[in-house]
């Protein structure tokens, strides 16, 4: 089993939502005067005043049409009540229009991510670029939902052709970027931030620069600029928490950890969910303590669910890591975070499942989501398709880690199968696989897995394979270790109570 | 009506003016559009009992301006009157069959009345305008819907060959006669050349429930001809929009926006951002488009939309037209377009 991905180093890469909810999180705000535009004339009275005399629906439409066109929804109130109460023929946008002057709420359309729901968003978004090439944020959703699908060429394209109408666009900007980084193509990434001629003025896209350089292991090339822009009154903290984070982390990895500290603060003036989860990071790594109330800032699901995964609250943590992958769902973290804590904390294997269905939807071929969903799919009996979905895990060039993961996950399945002793061999094979990388964690984590299946399956060797486990995951005093320990000690009780019965 | 009730204007019921028109009563609405610049509308009628429809401009109004000087307020009164009257005079005398003209003007001097001088133009009289007549009409009346907008097509054609832009194309200014045939009404906002008319200081003299997006967000065309003649081809489409879903381009496109960008009165920022959206706006509007009528006819309304209204006055018109030119807002081509579909219509060959 796959644990929740590494939490060893995180950066500031833009988030990738559609440019609905990026409006409407704050992140692509237009600048506003604070006075309005005063009219030539007075554009209503005379068309309130035609409906009053003459009731019928094109007057009122007209009316509350006028009434949205000015942004005076008060005065296109009685006509819309007219429109939505007495005239139920009337054209699907009139009445539409009237609900909206009327603040009636539409159903509100749960955010899906299932396969289907994103084929028909995908269906939408080329439908638009059909009826209008032209219209770049378009393309950006079709590559969205590309991606989604696991789809990654035509992913590719279409943002290609978003650059290529909107090259200075910071949605189309950091949109392209996040798809970059989600291929693993960094210094791509970065260079198209990095050229990008709005840079050096956005502090959305310095940050964004900032981020997909540590990533590609290069320099930023504007951290003077990115500086000097941070100090500037005439943004907003809210506009700056990205930057700030960016910066800190910066520092925090260069040593500075007075610097680090100052910055995260002042990225958390007004922060968004990807400055909270940042600084949930420094937190979890001693650099700054974080105050619990920043995490109810909306969308925050990942740092609600790492901040769930370290306190031991399983349930919110599967909570918090399924909307983190509803939020972002072509990536791989939520999907293997989530499952990890509904298959070992909660042992909700169906959850599981459907969580890494959603997941490998968009990563078909990452690792650690086959490999979690193998171990779901033998925990639920169903062995055959936990070694097929195993047997499509590509070896080649498979990190250490993961590898050692993969080896346990087919010791289970073994076990499962009433083969303990190829089941232990694995088993041990994954255990020097960790230890071969010094990975001492993961060396102790797969003991106790080991241990689990040795109880399970009632042999003579568990009591010895408990002892052993229970030694080596000693030194881990957290929250994922403690809920390990803690059910190899109710299967020890179990296991006793099968022996003596 | 915004004037002195005491005033000439108002004190015409009962009247017989030049032309044996007999002043028969006060109209709530004058007929095709707003009364602009203080009128008040009569219904008229011969001696031969043909109807008409009175403006009467009420100079008293001038009078009670607390912003501007009485003596600027009059001048402009007076140089909007004569440019309307210089309007509809080339209308009439080029036998524009699509516009309404004036039957007749003239000026009356009430010796009781205050303010005593009364300008008046008498116009043919209508059915209704395109908004009452929507009211009527089936949902699923497509041949009249076709048939208006082909002359209101015809109209502005018509009108742009003559030199004249409208600029202020509504269903309010699109008046019915006999039920069948539409004409274009109120040319107080259009612009003329060789005329400088007192509105032609704002660069967008309608109205702005109907404006294109390029004059909400300030980035109209600079060259003035070529900028008028794109309001117009936003307009027309305005008029397909409005047959079709009740609702005029500006109110759908502003609908599908983000509120933020929507709230135009306090934008502020980059147009080149802005146009992004609106573009993005103007899709979901054309994707809203009504399915209820044949395809073919769908098909053609739908280019003929999205090409007559696109967001960027410099994409707007044909595609086949030269671009940068005054021909790239020629409507000559959907006049066209609507004549064909209106005569498939009547055969029974939308499909």
């Amino acid at each position: 089993m796959s644990a929740p991905l590494s939490d060893e180093r995180r950066d500031v890469i833009p988030r990738w939502r559609d440019v609905k909810k990026t409006i409407a999180l704050g992140e692509l705000l237009p600048s506003r005067s604070v006075e309005s535009i005063v009219l030539p004339r007075d554009f209503l009275t005379d068309k309130i005043r035609d409906w009053e005399a003459n009731k019928i629906w094109p007057l009122a439409a007209e009316v509350a049409g006028a009434a949205l066109v000015l942004n005076e929804l008060d005065a296109g109130q009685q006509a819309a009540e007219f429109i939505v109460g007495q005239v139920p023929d009337a054209p699907p946008q009139v009445r539409e229009i009237a609900a909206k002057i009327l603040r009636l709420r539409a159903t509100k359309i749960p955010d899906r991510v299932d396969r289907d729901a994103i084929v028909i968003s995908l269906r939408e978004a080329k439908m638009m670029t059909r009826i209008d090439p032209r219209d770049a944020f378009a393309w950006v959703e079709l590559s969205r939902n590309y991606a989604i699908l696991g789809q990654i060429k035509p992913a590719l394209h279409s943002v290609k052709l978003a650059l290529a109408l909107a090259p200075n666009h910071r949605y189309v900007l950091r949109s392209a970027a996040r798809l970059y980084t989600h291929i693993g193509e960094h210094s791509r990434a970065y260079d198209l931030i990095r050229r990008a001629e709005a840079t050096p003025y956005d502090p959305w896209l310095l940050s964004a620069e900032i981020a997909t350089a540590a990533l590609a292991e290069k320099s930023s090339s504007h951290l003077k600029v990115a500086r000097k822009l941070l100090e500037s009154s005439n943004i907003s903290a809210f506009d700056k928490t990205e930057l700030a984070s960016a910066l800190a982390t910066e520092d925090a990895n260069a040593g500075n950890l007075r610097g680090a500290r100052r910055l995260f603060r002042e990225s958390l003036e007004r922060p968004n969910d990807n400055s909270i989860a940042q600084a949930r990071w420094a937190a979890s790594h001693k650099i700054i303590d974080l105050n619990p109330d920043v995490l109810r800032v909306r969308q925050a699901y990942e740092a609600r669910a790492w901040y769930a995964f370290y306190a031991g609250d399983w349930a919110l943590g599967l909570k918090a890591g399924t909307r983190w992958l509803k939020d972002q769902p072509f990536s791989a973290s939520p999907a293997v975070h989530a499952s990890y804590i509904a298959a070992v904390a909660l042992e909700n294997h169906d959850r599981a499942i459907e969580i890494l269905d959603i997941g490998r939807t968009a990563n078909p071929r990452d690792p650690n989501i086959l490999n979690n969903l193998s171990y779901s799919l033998a925990c639920t009996g169903q062995l055959d398709k936990a070694d097929s979905t195993l047997s499509l895990i590509s070896r080649n060039a498979l990190s250490s880690s993961v590898e050692a993961a993969v080896l346990a996950t087919a010791g289970l399945v073994r076990y499962r199968r009433g083969n303990t002793k190829q089941g232990r061999h694995l088993y041990e094979q994954a255990m020097e696989k960790a230890r071969g990388s010094s990975n001492d964690r993961l060396y102790a984590k797969a003991a106790l897995f080991l241990a689990l299946e040795e109880l399970r399956a009632g042999t003579d060797d568990a009591i010895g394979a408990v002892e052993n486990a229970i030694h080596l995951s000693s030194k881990y005093q957290n929250a994922d270790f403690n809920m390990l320990r803690s059910k190899v000690e109710t299967a020890v009780e179990q296991f006793t109570a099968a022996g003596s019965a | 009506m915004n004037g002195n009730t005491d005033s000439a204007a108002y004190k015409l019921q009962g009247k017989t003016l030049p032309g044996g028109w007999q002043v028969l009563g006060i109209v709530n609405r004058p007929q095709g559009g707003t009364g602009g610049h203080f009128s008040v509308g009569y219904l008229v009628e011969n001696g031969d009992g043909r109807k008409g429809f009175l403006k009467a401009l009420d100079y008293s109004a001038a009078f009670q301006s607390k912003l501007r000087p009485i003596s600027v307020e009059l001048q402009e009164l007076t140089e909007s009157i004569n440019f309307e009257k210089y309007v509809l005079a080339r209308c009439r005398d080029r036998r524009l069959d699509r516009v309404v003209i004036s039957i007749a003007d003239g000026t009356l001097v009430d010796q009781q009345a205050g303010t005593n001088t009364v300008e008046y133009l008498i116009f043919e009289l209508a059915d209704c305008d395109a908004r009452a007549q929507m009211a009527i009409i089936s949902n699923l009346d497509i041949e009249w819907r076709l048939k208006s907008l082909h002359d209101i097509a015809t109209g502005l054609q018509q009108l742009h060959r003559n030199d004249i832009r409208h600029q202020d194309l509504k269903p309010s200014n699109v008046l019915v006669f006999e039920r069948m045939l539409s004409k274009l009404a109120d040319f107080g906002r259009s612009a003329c050349d060789g005329q400088n008319p007192p509105h032609s200081c704002h660069p967008f003299p309608g109205d702005y429930t109907y404006a294109p997006p390029d004059v909400l967000y300030g980035y109209m065309l600079t060259d003035a001809k070529m900028r008028q003649l794109s309001f117009d081809a936003y307009l027309l489409g305005s008029m397909v929009f409005f047959f079709f879903t009740g609702q005029g381009a500006t109110t759908l496109l502003l609908n599908e926006m983000p509120p933020v960008y929507a709230d135009w009165r306090h934008f502020n920022g980059d147009v080149d951002d802005v146009k992004l959206h609106l573009r993005d706006a103007f899709v979901r509007v054309a994707m809203k488009f009504p399915t209820t009528m044949p395809t073919k006819c769908r098909t053609q309304l739908l280019e003929t939309v999205l090409q007559v209204c696109d967001p960027d006055p410099a994409r707007r018109g044909h595609p086949r037209e030269k671009r940068g030119t005054l021909q790239q807002f020629s409507l000559e081509r959907y006049v066209t377009i609507f004549d064909l579909l209106l005569m498939r219509a009547r055969l029974g060959l939308l499909v």
